[in-house]
């Protein structure tokens, strides 16, 4: 039965669709910014001419930056707030961190609620879930009344230690339901976990997306229908796990990073057909580059992340959203990056990117910074006549013009030079990013993998392991709609958490088993509902944990069925004695150990399709060879190879220094590495000589 | 062979290496530490230095703490300590070697390659307690540092490798929540070593040689750059004065006079005719001077340029020995912050007369410490809760101040009152912005905070340290005055009681409230010129009244 993933991102929407028959089929359209739905039904039309079988797909998943959008161009829901009295201003007042130190014009990110529907009523639950105050039921009508008046979308339940003890917001969100119609969201139900202003926030992000979420899904599942074709929607979650499009409609942040986290779990799917499951995923566009590290084939979670913070974000930069996102860094530096001198006679690169308007000056729009891609031109490193699938040819002259007046020239250096010098640049910025992904987590890059992916991540993933020490770059076929692809290869995931707040040697296992339980037949519900069958799921274990008296918890996860023996628990602390050392280079097995929250994610495995099986050549490789072109390589010349990617076979050997192209990204071969086409597809680059 | 300099690409790889070591340490330590001080608040930094100390590369969290780290480090290059591989060293007195108050601990590791000194890394975090006086350290009454807390000297708490378990037994035995004290200073030890590993990988790849000469230039760069731009400034001498409310000893307003000299490509600050050193424990020294001064001028002009210790090179600092801003033995300094934010608001106001569209009005100016305290019944340990608040910002040339939220030095986030509740017997009553205390002016300035905290149990020690109680926070170019901050004993109470700013050790009783109660900024500009759609919105948002 055909499949279909849909991913839209900033600047393109890609579709990967797989029939029946193992058929693949993928396609580019520009994304549609007004209504990106246009653009998803368009890319389906021209996805109909290539497989018939298409309006019996059994499926479409989805992954979009809709929600993200929303957030960052400030079009978000008129939400109203009911909330404990003396505390209104807690969504305004935030942490009153500021990441950037010195800049005098700094502005906060608007407050999602407004002061004046941000409405107070007298209740108060104690931290140690006492209720002190009961609720002022009078006072939760007049705030109704209110906010009614108001014309809010969508009304925000937001109550101190509702974490512990939800009575209050359950009953106002029951008194609410009673008067109107209004989505309604309780801190509680979205966040069950402590510190006030990230739970309400978390209501907040949840909230201030969730018209705009359901009118779009709604639209798309109306134009489908119109269009007969009967497929269910599902939707990619920040947590690498896919759901229905009805219950990610209930908590819709969830789909914030779906399109990053589609590209994480497809280089899982990439791993576990080659047989590794140590790596870096490794994604580079055209103004930020992604990475994101895989151990065991297991993706890493974060539950600290914050929405429209900026690329680097973090704490201080956006809105917090409570919920588990695959753990990616992202970076300023991509193929659009700029390059500059500063007042100094200082080389620096990036943050600034040229992006698609005018575009790096080879682009020949009348864009005259040197970018990323200029120097990669000028090194002879790109083909003029197919970049971008050959939408526009390249003007290197444009390149060589811009690179030599902003930086040879200022610098007295020569122009290759010049040019290799802001691919290192490049390339130690990109390195920081695998770094932060894996030694700031306690691992060695040497020896992990490399899978590279997006538009420009193919043309620096060579020099990069090189960089990194890791021993080779997997390049999947699909790398140019990498996303899209991995969309059709994800498990559907839900994830339940609750706050525990317990000494480790304090916890009752029963108890805890029950809660376990209780959370994951809740999330059992949906994915039965969805169609799984009950012996298809499998529920997962994860405790944050700290030592007593620490302030913050590192999330500590049981790979398998959990047990509730007092095994299983010694099992979860000398793991997060284990995490504790490989992050903070120190632990201490003496010190008392506090669980925070628990954390429950209930899965079901979806069927993966079956790998190609790419034939040998029946033509020697030399005469599949498309032309020779220029390259340059620590300052010297060399009339290199240049192959097609559709015209290379099974056990093919390429060395370098050569170039491999395909639709959306180029390949490049640095002398000393070898390239070779594996049976699945995916080209496998490393060092001569090595492993 | 005399080592070469590096190249442009080499060069710039150096820098982004060193920065992104310094924010790797700062991320080691923020996760491992123990206390709230630095886990919620974030009241720490770190640095990496080449080897003759002087600071190439930081992480700071806090601009307070920006390049107060050199001082000591260069105080001991001339001591002639004796570096060995493997130490570690950790000090924290402002008069023995150049510290900055008790409470801000420094450790500092040696990096060597081949036995030869490649440089240094650092960090600097505030303790909940340093003993002395008061809970957290901060007695307002002190008038000798001996007051304030465990005065350390320069100590290898680390030697070639080995824990020095006496010297943290002293420190254990001196503080009030020794647990959280030995686990912080046990986080910046770590991280020392985390930043130390990326100095030797540079040294490794570049040569050690090659290195410091590519430190030395990034160093010169910052500096060329900070010279330029004070090369397209207006010359002369620009003077301003301002208040701080008073030393907590004596009823009587210190004086901050500075005049700012610009001339060719470097300015001069000369705080000459401030106030003689305090009584209590304002007082400044030249160290903590410098830093204030430095953030001004980096934050003013310094957009864009890596923040080293270059940058200092074009600056002096002239303040006359023995009084508040150049204080000297043994002057109390605990509160200097209170001081420094005034240097800011007369650097600023100096400033605004060369560059007024890249200047704010006056600002919260104070760090807003209520220290709460007491022993658990239960147990009989010492618990200690450390608040600190923010206020409104100044208006701005372009717009209105941020309500509530951290300005200049100060960079701090709240400690969650969830997190307040489980961890100490108190309890938050309310947490809001104060309407009506922004300055009027063409961009009002930011609305000050109120947050109120009720103590559930017995024999409580209250302490503050504020100020713009008196003085309030000036406007600029027309614009009106910020709402001056309270302290106020069980407000809305008929025994309502306004406790003074700077207080120490006041006994309160279960049930007891504090209400702290921060000042608004000042406003920017003429307010007859404000925008009627901003009126609008400060009426809808009940941030204003009529």
């Amino acid at each position: 039965m055909t499949r279909i993933g849909t991913d839209i991102g900033g600047t393109f929407t890609d579709l990967y669709l797989l029939s029946k028959g193992g058929k693949a089929w993928s396609a580019k359209l520009l994304t549609t910014p007004r209504d990106p739905s246009i653009g998803f039904l368009d890319i389906l039309e021209k996805s109909f001419g290539a497989d018939p079988d298409f309006r019996n797909a059994r499926e479409i998943v989805h992954a979009t930056t809709v929600a993200t959008n929303a957030i960052l161009e400030q079009k978000t829901a008129r939400l109203g707030m009911i909330t404990t009295a003396g505390f209104k201003d807690v969504l305004e007042i935030g942490r009153h961190f500021r990441r950037d130190l010195y800049n005098f014009f700094l502005e906060k990110p608007p407050v999602l609620v407004p002061r004046q529907r941000r409405i107070e009523v007298k209740e108060r639950t104690a931290a140690d879930g006492v209720i002190l105050t009961p609720l002022d039921e009078q006072g939760v009508d007049a705030a109704i009344t209110k906010l009614l008046a108001e014309k809010v979308e969508v009304i925000l339940v937001c109550f101190l230690h509702s974490h512990l003890r939800p009575e209050h917001e359950l009953r106002v969100g029951a008194m609410i339901r009673k008067r109107c119609n209004l989505s309604v969201i309780l801190s509680h139900a979205v966040c069950a976990e402590y510190r006030e202003y990230e739970r309400f926030s978390t209501a907040a992000v949840h909230g201030a997306v969730m018209p705009l979420v359901h009118g779009y899904l709604g639209n798309i599942e109306r134009r489908l229908k119109a269009k007969g074709i009967a497929a269910p929607l599902s939707v990619m979650q920040s947590s690498g796990g896919v759901a229905k499009a009805a219950c990610v409609a209930e908590r819709p942040a969830a789909m914030v990073e779906s399109g990053p986290a589609a590209g994480v779990i497809s280089a899982v799917e990439v791993g576990r057909r080659l047989g590794f499951g140590d790596f870096i995923a490794f994604d580079m566009g055209g103004t930020t580059t992604k990475a994101s590290l895989v151990r065991g084939g297991q993706i890493a979670i974060k539950t600290d992340y914050e929405v429209g913070g900026g690329i680097q974000g973090g704490f201080g930069t956006g809105y917090p959203l409570r919920a588990p996102v695959v753990d990616i860094v992202e970076i300023g530096t991509g193929g659009g990056s700029i390059c500059f001198v500063d007042g100094a006679g200082h080389l620096h690169v990036g943050p600034q990117s040229a992006g698609a308007e005018p575009g790096p000056a080879c682009y020949g729009r009348g864009g005259t910074e040197p970018a990323i891609t200029d120097a990669h031109a000028v090194l002879g490193r790109l083909r003029a006549d197919t970049f971008a699938g050959g939408q526009f040819p390249l003007v290197v002259e444009a390149a060589r013009r811009a690179i030599q007046e902003k930086v040879a020239g200022p610098l007295g250096m020569e122009l290759t030079k010049a040019a290799e010098g802001i691919i290192t640049l490049a390339n130690a910025q990109m390195g920081r990013a695998l770094q932060l992904v894996s030694v700031e987590r306690g691992y060695d890059p040497r020896g992990l993998t490399l899978v590279a992916f997006g538009g420009a991540g193919p043309m620096h993933a060579a020099q990069l392991a090189a960089e990194l020490g890791c021993p080779r770059v997997v390049i999947p076929p699909e790398a140019g709609v990498q996303s899209a692809w991995g969309l059709l290869v994800s498990d559907c995931r839900r994830d339940l958490s609750q706050a525990f707040l317990r000494r480790a040697d304090q916890v009752d296992l029963s108890a805890l088993k029950r809660l376990f339980q209780t959370l994951a037949r809740k999330g059992a519900e949906e994915l039965l509902e969805a169609g799984f069958t009950a012996n298809a799921l499998q529920s997962r274990l994860a405790v944050d944990a700290r030592y007593a008296g620490q302030a913050y918890e590192v999330g500590v996860e049981l790979h398998e069925t959990p047990t509730f023996t007092p095994e299983m628990a010694g099992k979860i602390n000398r793991a997060f004695h284990e995490i504790h050392q490989r992050l903070y280079g120190h632990s201490d097995t003496a010190s008392p150990v506090e669980w925070v929250t628990l954390r429950v994610s209930v899965t079901a495995r979806v069927p993966r399709p079956a790998p190609r099986k790419l034939p040998v050549a029946d033509q020697p490789l030399a005469q599949r060879k498309r032309a020779t072109q220029e390259m340059v390589w620590l300052g010297k010349r060399a009339q290199s190879p240049v192959y097609h990617r559709s015209n290379l076979y099974a056990r093919d050997r390429i060395a370098g220094p050569a170039l491999i192209i395909q639709e959306e990204t180029t390949i490049t071969v640095p002398p000393g590495v070898q390239a070779v086409v594996e049976r699945t597809g995916d080209i496998i680059l490393t060092r001569k000589g090595g492993k | 062979m005399k080592p070469r300099k590096p190249d442009p690409v080499t060069l710039e790889l150096i820098r982004c290496r060193l920065e992104a070591g310094a924010q790797q340490m700062a991320v080691s330590l923020w996760k491992s530490s123990y206390s709230t001080v630095i886990r919620e608040v974030l009241d720490y930094s770190t640095a990496i230095f080449d080897d003759r100390g002087r600071m190439v590369a930081q992480s700071a969290q806090l601009p307070f703490q920006m390049m107060t780290m050199s001082a000591p480090l260069q105080h001991l290059q001339s001591r002639r300590l004796d570096w060995q591989p493997g130490d570690v060293v950790l000090l924290n007195d402002p008069y023995d070697c150049a510290g900055q108050h008790l409470p801000d601990v420094m450790t500092f590791r040696p990096v060597f390659q081949h036995r030869r000194l490649v440089g240094f890394t650092g960090a600097i975090a505030h303790m909940i307690d340093m003993g002395g006086g008061a809970p957290g350290s901060y007695l307002a009454t002190a008038t000798e540092i001996f007051q304030e807390g465990l005065r350390l000297p320069p100590i290898k708490i680390i030697r070639a490798g080995r824990r020095n378990e006496e010297a943290l037994d002293i420190i254990r035995l001196n503080v009030r929540e020794p647990e959280k004290t030995i686990g912080d200073l046990t986080a910046m030890i770590a991280c020392t070593a985390v930043g130390g590993q990326v100095l030797r990988e540079l040294a490794v790849r570049h040569g050690v040689g090659p290195l410091q000469l590519g430190m030395a230039e990034i160093l010169d760069g910052s500096e060329r750059l900070l010279r330029s731009r004070i090369k397209e400034l207006a010359q002369g001498a620009y003077r301003a004065v301002d208040f701080v409310d008073d030393d907590g000893i004596r009823d009587e307003p210190i004086r901050i006079e500075l005049a700012l000299t610009i001339k060719g490509d470097s300015i001069t600050t000369d705080f000459g005719g401030s106030s003689p050193q305090a009584r209590g424990p304002v007082n400044a020294t030249l160290a903590m001077t410098e830093t204030t001064v430095n953030y001004a001028i980096m934050a003013a002009l310094g957009r864009g340029i890596p923040k080293n210790d270059g940058c200092r090179r074009a600056v002096r600092v002239v303040a006359p020995a023995r009084s508040v801003v150049n204080a000297q033995f043994p002057a109390p300094v605990v509160s200097r912050v209170t001081t420094c934010h005034r240097m800011v608001d007369v650097m600023l106001q100096a400033l605004a007369q060369v560059i007024p569209n890249h200047v704010m009005a006056g600002y919260y100016g104070v760090s807003n410490i209520c220290n709460l305290g007491s022993y658990d019944p239960k147990t009989g340990r010492p618990w200690v809760h450390f608040e600190i608040e923010v206020g409104g910002w100044g208006g701005r040339p372009n717009a209105d101040g941020l309500d509530g939220f951290s300005a200049h030095i100060h960079n701090l986030a709240n400690t969650p009152v969830e997190v307040v509740e489980s961890a100490a017997p108190l309890r938050v009553e309310r947490y809001e912005l104060v309407p009506e205390s922004g300055g009027k002016g063409k961009f009002r300035g930011g609305l000050g905070l109120r947050r109120d905290i009720r103590v559930l149990t017995d024999d409580v020690s209250l302490n503050l340290l504020g100020d713009h109680c008196k003085f309030a926070p000036k406007g600029l170019l027309g614009g009106g005055d910020g709402a001056r901050g309270r302290y106020v004993l069980n407000p809305d109470t008929p025994a309502a009681r306004v406790m003074p700013s700077k207080l120490s050790n006041y006994r309160m009783k279960r049930g007891d409230v504090i209400s702290m109660q921060t000042p608004g900024g000042g406003g920017y500009g003429d307010p007859r010129e404000r925008n009627s759609a901003l009126i609008e919105r400060d009426r809808a948002e009940e941030k204003i009244k009529e």
